[in-house]
C-alpha cells in the first residue's frame, strides 16, 4: 500500500472514530434528563431507575463511551424502544433497500450525464450547450422534496403510468431514482463538460486530430479516459449526497429504507434505532470515499505520491 | 453602494437576475404583514383545499387557510434562517480558520484534522441528527445548521490567508510593528472579502434548503410558524386532491434557491476573470 491510500485509511479511521463518538454523545443532548424525555411524563421513579440502568446511564461518562465501544465491536446496537427488536436485526432489513435505491440512482445518473455532459463540451458554445447547461442548473436547485411530488402528480396521478408509492416491483423503482438522480446528474454535467472542454484543448488531441482520426474518435477514445478522471472523485463525494436524500426520498415514495427508518424512528422517539441509522448511514459513507480513494490511485498512479 | 452598482453591472444576466429575485423577495418578507392578503393563521373550514381563485389567488391549504399568505409569511422563516446560518457559520469559520491559517503549526493541524473529519460525514445528516435529540425548532435548526456550516468557511479563509499573509505588504506591516492582531484584522481579513461573499452567497442558497428539508421531515419549523418545507410536508397527503399545495411553496423555494446560486456563480465567475 503505497503512502497516499495509508493517508487516506488513516483520515477514515479518525472520521469513524468521530462518527461514533459524535453518535455516542447525542444520547446527552436531549434536554434535560434523558431518561424521564424518553419515558414520558408521570413515569415512576423506579422505572426510571430501571431504565437508567439499562441504559449503562448511571455509569461514569468515560465507563460509558467504553461499553458503547465494546457493544459495537460485538455487533450489540441495543434494542429498539418501540419494538424490542435487536436494532441490527432492523436495519439489517432496511439496509438492502437504501442500497438499492441509491446504487440505482447513481447508476441513472452517470448514464445521463455523462453522454449530456460529452456532447455539451464537443458543441462548448452552441445553443446545445446553452440548453443542456441551463437544464442541469434547473435540476441542482429543484430539491427532492419538491421533485418527488410533483413527479408523483405528472407520472402517476395526471397520467398514471407509475405507482404513486411503496416498493416491490421494478415499477416501485422508477420516480424514486428519478427523484434522487436529478441533482446527481446535474452536478454531474457541469463536471463533466468542464472537465472535457479542459481536456479536447490539450495538445495531445491536437495532434491526434492532426493525424486524421475523426472527431468522434478522439473524444470518446483519447479524451474520455482523462477527461473523466476527476469525475470519479466527484461520484465518491454525491454518494454522500445521494445518501442524506435518499432520506428525503424514501420518506416520500414510502421506500422501506434506512432513511424512513430514521424518520419513523425520530417521530417515535426511539433512541437506540435512531443513533444506530445515523451511523450506519455515516459508515457507509465514509467506506464509499475510501473505496473511491482506492479506484482512484488505481486508475491515475500519480496521486501515489 | 457606488462599489455594490459597479459589482452588480458586471455580473452575467443570470446572475443579475438573481439579484433581482431576491429584491423581490426580501422586499416581501419585510412588508408582509401589508401584502398579505389574508392572516396566515385564520382558517376557514368549509373551504379546506379549493384550489385557485380570484380572491385566493393559490387557493386554500388543508386547515383552509389561505396559501399566499403563508407563503409570503414563508418568505420570513427562509430568509431569517438563511441570513443567521450563513452569519453565524462565516463568523464561526472566519476566525477558526483565521486562527489556523495564520498561526499554523499544531493549532492548525488540529482544527483541520476537525474540518476533514466534519467533511467526511453528509452535513445534512449531522443537522438531523442534532434536531432529533435537542428538538425541533428555530433555535435549535439555526445552532445545528451553523455546527455544521462552519467548517467550509474555515477551509476557504484558511487557504487565502495562506496566500496573503507572504505578500509583502504584510512584511512591511509587521516590519513597522504592528502585533498579529492588527495584522489579522485591519489588513489580511479585509483582503480574503470577496472569496467570503462567493461562498455566503451559495451558502444562503444551501441554508434555505437545508431549513425547508428539515421543517420538510417535520425537524424544522413547528406550526403554525408557516414555512415552506412544512407547507410541502402537509401538502405531501394531499398530492391526489390538490396538487397547488405542493405547486405554490415548491415553486417559491426553488425560485429563491436558484437565485442565490446564480448570484454565488456569477459573482464567482467575476472574480475568476479579474484575477487573471
Amino acid at each position: 500500500m503505497n503512502r497516499y491510500l495509508l493517508r487516506r485509511l488513516a483520515l477514515a479511521l479518525i472520521t469513524l472514530w468521530g462518527v461514533v463518538t459524535f453518535v455516542f454523545l447525542l444520547l446527552h443532548l436531549i434536554p434535560g434528563d434523558p431518561v424521564e424525555t424518553m419515558l414520558g411524563e408521570g413515569a415512576k421513579p423506579a422505572e426510571i431507575a430501571a431504565m437508567r440502568k439499562s441504559l449503562g446511564l448511571d455509569l461514569p461518562m468515560l465507563t460509558q463511551y467504553g461499553h458503547y465501544w465494546r457493544n459495537l465491536a460485538t455487533g450489540d446496537l441495543g434494542t429498539s424502544f418501540r419494538t424490542g427488536e435487536s436494532v441490527l436485526k432492523t436495519l439489517r432489513q432496511s439496509y438492502p433497500a437504501t442500497l438499492k435505491l441509491t446504487l440505482s440512482s447513481m447508476l441513472a445518473g452517470i448514464l445521463v450525464s455523462v453522454p449530456l455532459g460529452v456532447l455539451a463540451a464537443r458543441r462548448h458554445g452552441s445553443g446545445v450547450d446553452a440548453a443542456i447547461t441551463s437544464i442541469s442548473l434547473l435540476g441542482i436547485s429543484i430539491p427532492h422534496f419538491v421533485l418527488g411530488p410533483l413527479l408523483i402528480i405528472a407520472l402517476a396521478i395526471t397520467w398514471p403510468l407509475l405507482p404513486v408509492s411503496g416498493m416491490g416491483t421494478s415499477d416501485h423503482l422508477v420516480l424514486p431514482t428519478i427523484t434522487l438522480a436529478t441533482a446527481l446528474a446535474a452536478i454531474l454535467i457541469r463536471m463533466v463538460r468542464a472537465s472535457m472542454i479542459n481536456e479536447l484543448d490539450r495538445p495531445y488531441v491536437i495532434t491526434a486530430r492532426a493525424k486524421g482520426l475523426s472527431g468522434r474518435r478522439v473524444t470518446y477514445l483519447h479524451a474520455m479516459k482523462n477527461g473523466l478522471m476527476p469525475v470519479v472523485t466527484i461520484l465518491g463525494l454525491q454518494f454522500g449526497g445521494l445518501l442524506a436524500g435518499a432520506i428525503i426520498t424514501e420518506t416520500i415514495f414510502s421506500w422501506q429504507g434506512i432513511g424512513r427508518l430514521m424518520i419513523q424512528a425520530i417521530q417515535s422517539r426511539d433512541y437506540p434505532l435512531i443513533q444506530s441509522c445515523i451511523l450506519a448511514i455515516s459508515v457507509t459513507y465514509i467506506f464509499s470515499n475510501f473505496l473511491t480513494d482506492l479506484i482512484y490511485s488505481l486508475l491515475d498512479p500519480r496521486v501515489r505520491y | 453602494m457606488k462599489y455594490l452598482i459597479w459589482h452588480y453591472r458586471r455580473l452575467p444576466l443570470l446572475s443579475r437576475i438573481g439579484v433581482w429575485i431576491i429584491m423581490v423577495f426580501s422586499a416581501t418578507a419585510i412588508f408582509a404583514p401589508l401584502l398579505a392578503p389574508y392572516s396566515y393563521q385564520s382558517q376557514e373550514l368549509p373551504h379546506r383545499l379549493l384550489g385557485v381563485s380570484a380572491r385566493h389567488w393559490m387557493g386554500y391549504d388543508e386547515l383552509g387557510r389561505d396559501i399566499l399568505s403563508r407563503l409570503i409569511y414563508g418568505s420570513r422563516i427562509s430568509l431569517l434562517v438563511g441570513i443567521a446560518v450563513v452569519s453565524g457559520s462565516a463568523l464561526a469559520g472566519t476566525m477558526i480558520g483565521a486562527i489556523s491559517g495564520y498561526y499554523r503549526g499544531w493549532i492548525d493541524d488540529v482544527l483541520m484534522r476537525i474540518v476533514d473529519v466534519l467533511m467526511a460525514v453528509p452535513g445534512i445528516l449531522l443537522a438531523i441528527a442534532f434536531v432529533a435529540f435537542r428538538g425541533p425548532g428555530v433555535g435549535n435548526l439555526i445552532t445545528a445548521l451553523v455546527l455544521i456550516g462552519w467548517v467550509g468557511y474555515a477551509r476557504l479563509i484558511r487557504g487565502e490567508i495562506l496566500k496573503v499573509r507572504e505578500f509583502e505588504f504584510v512584511q512591511a506591516v509587521r516590519a513597522q510593528g504592528a502585533g498579529d492582531r492588527r495584522i489579522l484584522w485591519r489588513h489580511i481579513l479585509p483582503n480574503v472579502i470577496d472569496p467570503l461573499i462567493v461562498q455566503a452567497s451559495l451558502g444562503m442558497a444551501g441554508a434555505i434548503m437545508a431549513e425547508a428539508s428539515l421543517s420538510f421531515l417535520g425537524l424544522g419549523i413547528t406550526p403554525p410558524t408557516p414555512s415552506w418545507g412544512s407547507m410541502l410536508n402537509s401538502a405531501r397527503n394531499h398530492v391526489f386532491e390538490a396538487p397547488h399545495l405542493t405547486v405554490f411553496p415548491g415553486t417559491a423555494l426553488m425560485l429563491l434557491v436558484m437565485a442565490f446560486n446564480f448570484v454565488g456563480d456569477g459573482l464567482r465567475k467575476v472574480r475568476l476573470q479579474s484575477q487573471t
